[in-house]
C-alpha cells in the first residue's frame, strides 16, 4: 500500500513533538533527541498481514502560524488531534482546529482524538467524558496517551493504521485529483452523525 | 603569471571560455581588483574519460585520423572502441601544423551547456563504477576572504572518484564543530554542500584508507544518503538503454524543441501541453516491456513522471521560468519591495530566543537561498530548499526541532536573503511536481514550511509579531527612512564584513529612532552619499556589477577557504562589534569608526593588489594566484566573441 499522510494538530505545548518521536523511535528523551528529518517522519505499520506506511507530518501549534497551516493538510488521509490533559483550553481549542481542517482539506478524513501527558493524572484538568463526547460529535476515536510513558502509543497508531486502511479500500478512487476533491466533498455534520450512531465510531468525519 | 598565457596552457580556463558567464566574472573580478586562483599544473593525464568530459574538456581531433585526439594541455589521446574508454596515451609536445577540425561525431555537441558534472571513472574494469559515480566538478565559485575584502574566484580541478570519500554529517554536532575549527584554524580548505544530496553530504578527500574499505564505505554512505530524488534518477538510469526508453527521450527531444521554438507565449496553454504530452508518454510507455523483473515494480508511474518532468526541465527550464518571471514580474517586485520594508523586524518580533541568533548559520542559509534562482529544476529547486533548511537546524544541535521554533528562524533568513524571484520559483516548483509525491517525501515539508513562512510574510499583521501594536507597526511600515541594508544582503556572496556589521545593527537597533538609523546608514553605505558624482558613479557600476553577478552561476557548491591572515582580522572585527554592544551611545561612534575602517581597508585594498595568499591546497592541487589586468580582460572578451563566431558558423554549416 501507498504512503499514506497523517497530519499531527493541536495547541502549542500539547506534546505533538513528543508524541511523534516517541512513535517512530520508541524512545522518550525529556531533552529531546536527534532526528534527521524533523517534522516529517515515515514509519511502516503492520496490521494483520498488510503493512501501511505513515509518513507524519508535525505542524506548528502557536496561534500566530495557525493560518499557515493548510498547506499541511494537503492530500492527509488521516489527522491525529493531540489535547493535553493537564489544559482545559487545549481541548476547547480543537474545535477550532476541526473546524479549519474541515474547510481546508474538502474531503473526508480519519479522525483521531488524544490526550496527552496521562501520566500526569493529579494535574487532570479535562474530563475523559468531554473529550470523548467532542470524538463522538465529530466522529473520531478518541484515545488516552503519555509520550513520556509511551503509555498506549503504539496501540493509536496501530488503530490508526487499521482506519486509514479502512478508509482507503473504501475510497479506492484516488482522492488526490481534482475530480475525486469534488466527490469527497464535506458531507454534512447532522448527515454525518446519523451515520456514526448506525456504524458505531466508523473513525470517519 | 601572467593571465594571456596562462589562457593558452590551462585546460580548465580553455573550458570556461566557452562558458557565456565567465566573462561576466572576469569583469567582475577586474571591477574588484579580485583575483582568480587556477590549479598550478592542471592536468589531464592519467584520468580516463567518457565522452562527456571528452565534450567539455577537449575539443581538437587528428583530421587524419579520428582515433586521436589533442587536449589543450597538448598531449596526445586515443579513443578506445571496444572498451570506450578514452585514454590519454603520452605525453609530448606535439603539434598538429594542420588545420584543426573537429571529429564528426562530435561536432553536434556542444560545449559546456548544462553544469557540467564529470563523472569520475577508473582504469580497471573491476572499478568500473558508472552508476556510483560523485559529480564534481566545479566550474567556479566566488568566495570573499573574511577581512580583507578581496574578491577571489577559484575554479577547481575535477576529481578522480577513487580519492573521494562520502561523509554524512547525520551528527549536527559534528558539523558544528566543524564549522568552529574552521573559524580558528588556518588555511583549511573544504568543500560545503554537493549536488546529490545538498547539505547533506560532505566531500572529503583522504588517501590513508584502502580503497576496498573506501568503496565499502561509500556503498553504505550512498544508501544512506539517499534521497527520494536521486533515488528515482539512479532506478531509472538501468533503463535508459532499452529502446522504448530511448524512443520516449527522442519524443521529449522533439517536444522540447518544439516549446522552445513556439511563438505563444501564454504560460497557461504551455503548462497544460506540457501536462499532457507528460500523461501521453506516460500512457504509451509500455511499461511491461521494461521491467521485465518483478522486483522493478519500485518504479512506478509516478517516478516515471518525475523522471520525465526532469529531463524536460532539464532542457525547457530556461524558457518555461523566463516566461514566469515575465507573468510575474509585478508581484515579485512587490513582494521584494515589501520584504526590503519590513527590514526592522529583529529577532524578538518574531520570537526567536537568543541561543539561535548564530548570524554565521543565519548567513549560510540565506545564501543558500539565493541559489534557488540558479537550479534548472524543479526536484532541484527542492533540493535547494531542503539544503536552507539543513543548515538552519544546525541551529538546533541535533535535538528534535519543533516547528514552532523551527517556523520564526526560517521566515527571518526569508526575510532577510530577500531572494528576488522566490514567487516564481515557488509557483515554477507548485506548477511542475505532483502533488501527491510532494505530500509523501520529505521535500514536501521543506517545500511547504519555506510556502507557508513566505505566505506569512506577504500577509503579516501586527497581531503576528511580538512588542508591535497597531499603530508602530503602521509607522514603521510607512515610515520614509528605511534601512537600506538589503543591498548589502544582496551581496552577501562578497562582503562578510558588511554583513557582520549590518546584522549587529539588527540586533542592537531596537529604539526604532529613525534619526540614528539615518546616520548609521549613511555612514555604513556609502551608497547615500549624493553630494560626490565620483561615488555616485561607483555606485551605479557596483549595483551593475552586483546585477551581473546575481545573475551568474557560480557552480553548485562554493568552496570555502580561510587564510590566517583574514581570520584573525575577522575575529577582531567581531571582538569590537561585541564590545560596541555593551553600550547604545558607544555602539554608534565605535559603528562608524568600524565602517570607516572598513572604507579604509578598502582603499588599501584597491590601491594594494599585491596580496599573496598562502599555501593553498585543495585535494593535494596547489593553487596560484593570477591577478587579471583590464587589457587582459580585453583580450579575453575578444577570444571569447571569436570562439562563439566560431561556433556559430559551425552550426550554420
Amino acid at each position: 500500500m501507498k504512503k499514506q499522510k497523517v497530519v499531527l494538530l493541536g495547541k502549542g505545548r500539547v506534546g505533538k513533538t513528543s508524541i511523534f518521536k516517541r512513535f517512530l523511535q520508541n524512545e522518550f528523551h525529556d531533552n529531546e533527541v536527534t532526528t534527521i528529518q524533523p517534522q516529517y517522519l515515515e514509519k511502516q505499520v503492520k496490521v494483520n498481514t498488510e503493512k501501511v506506511t505513515l509518513s507524519i507530518w508535525d505542524t506548528a501549534g502557536q496561534e500566530r502560524f495557525r493560518g499557515l497551516n493548510p498547506l499541511f493538510y494537503r492530500n492527509s488521509k488521516a489527522a491525529i488531534m493531540v489535547y493535553d490533559i493537564t489544559d482545559q483550553e487545549s481541548l476547547d481549542s480543537l474545535e477550532d482546529w476541526l473546524a479549519e481542517l474541515k474547510n481546508q482539506v474538502g474531503h473526508k478524513i480519519v479522525l483521531m482524538i488524544v490526550g496527552n501527558k496521562s501520566d500526569l493524572k493529579k494535574k487532570r484538568q479535562v474530563s475523559i467524558e468531554d473529550a470523548e463526547n467532542l470524538a463522538k460529535k465529530v466522529g473520531a476515536q478518541h484515545f488516552c496517551v503519555s509520550a513520556k510513558t509511551g503509555e498506549n502509543i503504539d496501540e493509536m497508531f496501530h488503530e490508526l493504521a487499521k482506519r486509514v486502511m479502512k478508509f482507503v479500500k473504501e475510497n479506492k478512487t484516488p482522492l488526490n485529483t481534482t475530480k475525486s476533491r469534488r466527490n469527497f466533498a464535506l458531507v454534512n455534520e447532522d448527515v454525518e452523525t446519523k451515520k456514526k450512531k448506525k456504524k458505531n465510531n466508523d473513525g470517519c468525519c | 603569471m601572467n593571465f594571456t598565457e596562462e589562457i593558452s596552457t590551462n585546460p580548465l580556463i580553455m573550458v570556461l571560455l566557452y562558458e557565456p558567464s565567465f566573462s561576466y566574472l572576469l569583469n567582475f573580478l577586474i571591477k574588484k581588483k579580485g583575483v582568480l586562483l587556477v590549479p598550478l599544473l592542471p592536468t589531464l593525464e592519467r584520468i580516463s574519460l567518457n565522452p562527456q568530459f571528452l565534450e567539455t574538456h577537449l575539443t581538437v581531433f587528428n583530421p587524419n585520423d579520428n582515433r586521436q585526439f589533442l587536449t589543450y594541455n597538448n598531449k596526445i589521446g586515443v579513443i578506445v572502441p571496444k572498451s570506450k574508454v578514452f585514454l590519454i596515451e603520452t605525453d609530448s609536445n606535439f603539434r598538429w601544423d594542420q588545420e584543426m577540425q573537429l571529429s564528426k561525431t562530435f561536432q553536434n555537441k556542444t560545449l559546456i551547456r548544462t553544469l557540467n558534472y564529470f563523472d569520475g571513472k577508473t582504469k580497471n574494469k573491476k572499478e568500473k563504477t558508472n552508476e556510483k559515480t560523485v559529480n564534481i566538478l566545479k566550474k567556479f565559485a566566488l568566495e570573499t576572504v573574511r577581512g580583507q575584502n578581496i574578491t577571489v574566484a577559484f575554479i577547481s580541478q575535477p576529481l578522480q572518484i577513487t580519492k573521494i570519500k562520502l561523509k554524512k554529517t547525520k551528527n549536527n554536532k559534528k558539523s558544528k564543530s566543524k564549522t568552529k575549527n574552521k573559524a580558528r584554524t588556518s588555511t583549511s580548505t573544504s568543500t560545503s554542500t554537493n549536488k546529490s544530496t545538498s547539505t547533506s553530504t560532505n566531500i572529503d578527500t583522504n588517501t590513508d584508507i584502502n580503497p576496498n574499505q573506501k568503496r565499502r564505505k561509500k556503498k553504505k554512505n550512498v544508501k544512506g544518503n539517499m534521497d527520494p530524488g536521486n533515488q528515482i534518477i539512479k532506478t531509472m538510469k538501468p533503463y535508459l538503454n532499452q529502446p522504448e526508453v530511448q524512443k520516449l527521450l527522442e519524443k521529449i527531444d522533439t517536444f522540447c524543441f518544439k516549446i522552445k521554438n513556439s511563438k505563444r507565449k501564454d504560460f497557461n496553454k504551455i503548462i497544460q501541453k506540457t501536462k499532457r504530452f507528460i500523461k501521453k508518454v506516460r500512457k504509451q510507455l509500455p511499461l511491461e516491456k521494461i521491467y521485465i523483473d518483478k522486483k522493478d515494480n519500485k518504479v512506478k508511474k509516478q517516478q516515471i513522471s518525475i523522471f520525465i518532468i526532469e529531463i524536460i526541465m532539464s532542457q525547457c527550464s530556461m524558457y518555461l521560468v523566463s516566461i514566469l518571471i515575465e507573468k510575474e514580474k509585478q508581484n515579485d517586485a512587490r513582494y521584494f519591495n515589501y520584504f526590503q520594508k519590513l527590514n526592522w523586524i529583529r529577532f524578538k518580533h518574531l520570537g526567536i530566543p537568543s541561543k539561535y541568533h548564530q548570524k554565521d548559520v543565519l548567513l549560510q542559509a540565506q545564501r543558500k537561498l539565493h541559489e534557488i534562482n540558479f537550479e534548472k529544476t524543479p526536484l532541484q529547486k527542492l533540493k535547494c530548499i531542503q539544503g536552507v533548511c539543513l543548515i538552519l537546524l544546525q541551529l538546533f544541535n541535533g535535538k528534535l526541532s519543533n516547528a514552532d521554533k523551527f517556523f520564526p528562524i526560517l521566515i527571518y533568513t526569508i526575510l532577510y536573503s530577500n531572494t528576488k524571484q522566490l514567487n516564481t520559483n515557488l509557483l515554477f516548483i507548485k506548477i511542475f511536481t505532483n502533488s501527491t509525491w510532494l505530500s509523501t517525501s520529505s521535500y514536501g515539508v521543506y517545500f511547504s514550511n519555506i510556502v507557508s513562512a513566505f505566505n506569512f510574510l506577504k500577509n503579516l499583521k501586527h497581531s503576528d509579531l511580538k512588542f508591535v501594536d497597531r499603530n508602530l507597526f503602521k509607522k514603521l511600515l510607512n515610515s520614509k527612512h528605511q534601512n537600506r541594508n538589503q543591498n548589502h544582503n544582496h551581496n552577501h556572496n562578497h562582503n562578510h564584513n558588511h554583513n557582520h556589521n549590518h546584522e549587529h545593527e539588527h540586533d542592537q537597533n531596537q529604539s526604532h529612532n529613525q534619526n540614528q538609523n539615518q546616520n548609521q546608514n549613511h555612514s555604513h553605505n556609502h551608497n547615500h552619499n549624493h553630494g560626490h558624482n565620483n561615488q555616485n558613479r561607483k555606485l551605479r557600476q557596483q549595483k551593475l556589477l552586483n546585477r551581473s553577478v546575481n545573475t551568474l552561476n557560480f557552480g553548485k557548491s562554493p568552496i570555502s577557504f580561510q587564510l590566517t591572515k583574514d581570520n584573525n582580522e575577522a575575529i577582531i572585527n567581531k571582538n569590537s562589534d561585541l564590545q560596541t554592544s555593551q553600550s547604545n551611545q558607544k555602539e554608534n561612534k565605535s559603528k562608524i569608526e568600524n565602517n570607516d575602517q572598513n572604507n579604509e581597508h578598502q582603499n588599501v585594498n584597491d590601491v594594494d593588489n599585491n596580496f599573496q595568499f598562502k599555501n593553498i591546497t585543495f585535494d593535494k592541487l596547489k593553487f596560484t594566484q593570477i591577478p587579471i589586468l583590464l587589457n587582459d580582460y580585453n583580450n579575453i572578451i575578444e577570444k571569447i566573441i571569436n570562439l562563439k563566431k566560431e561556433i556559430r558558423e559551425k552550426k550554420l554549416k
